[in-house]
């Protein structure tokens, strides 16, 4: 971010020349051709619009949640490993309990 | 391998990677050179200029959503790079990348092409079936050779030099 800044204040002409972007997000949301501009704004910014915005964008939630999980694999498969280590040893426990009473008996 | 080192960083930086890289495939080859469908061509299908430019406009919008996942990658990876206890692996990365592609190639198969059915993979075929099953068959491929290739770089990786 600092760099960025920096780099901007260096050379005011980068300012300049993103600024001339700007016009482009307050403008027509489609520029499509002159005979079909109207009908394409009209149908994809109509009441469908968060619907199927909604709908294209659900696989790629999916995908950076399940992208985003993958930060913490280690941790994950440290507490799975963890926790089958501990069935397996009260598994173990458990048959030497038995097997000591057996003898018992 | 040093079993201290973490394959979280580079691994979610090369998913992530792979899902936006996997996407910009599907957009570039199929929605753009072949034409075989577009975002929404099932439920908006394109029969003339207007629904053309509607579906359009639905690519960039899907286009846009890869790109953040990508550049989401590109961060990650500059993370994972500046981190001593992270393994620092081609083969990890490259199937990570791989098992992303896959990844994408999956979730939006069943999602897009299977249960919401927005669009399908040949839309304009007789029957669209057997090309969704090996979009869907595709992506297991990948997740499982992706899912190789990170298993043998974590076991020759080695931690990073000074």
């Amino acid at each position: 971010m600092t760099n960025c800044l920096s780099a901007i204040t260096a050379n005011p002409g980068s300012l300049a020349r993103a600024a001339l972007l700007l016009p482009a997000f307050s403008s027509s949301p489609a520029w499509a051709c002159f005979d079909c501009r109207k009908a394409v704004e009209t149908q994809v910014y109509g009441p469908d619009f968060t619907l199927n915005l909604l709908a294209l964008l659900l696989p790629l939630g999916i995908l950076a949640m399940l992208g985003a999980a993958a930060c913490y694999w280690d941790t994950l498969v440290g507490k799975f490993r963890k926790h089958n280590l501990n069935k397996n040893q009260s598994t173990n426990q458990n048959k030497a309990q038995n097997k000591d009473q057996q003898d018992e008996q | 391998m040093n079993n201290n080192l973490k394959r979280g960083p580079l691994l979610s930086a090369g998913l992530f990677l792979g899902m936006g890289l996997g996407g910009f495939f599907d957009g570039i080859l199929f929605h753009q050179i072949l034409q075989t469908h577009n975002m929404l061509s099932a439920s908006i299908p394109v029969v003339d200029l207007v629904s053309a430019k509607i579906n359009m406009t639905w690519d960039g919008y899907f286009h846009a959503g890869v790109w953040v996942l990508s550049l989401i990658g590109v961060c990650l990876l500059f993370r994972a790079g500046g981190r001593q206890d992270a393994i620092w692996s081609g083969k990890v990365l490259v199937g990570a990348m791989l098992g992303g592609w896959g990844l994408f190639n999956l979730v939006e198969g069943v999602i897009d092409h299977q249960i919401l059915g927005i669009h399908h993979v040949m839309e304009y075929a007789v029957d669209k079936l057997p090309y969704d099953i090996a979009f869907l068959i595709s992506g297991v491929i990948f997740m499982l050779l992706g899912w190789l290739l990170v298993r043998a770089g974590s076991q020759s990786a080695n931690s990073r030099k000074p």
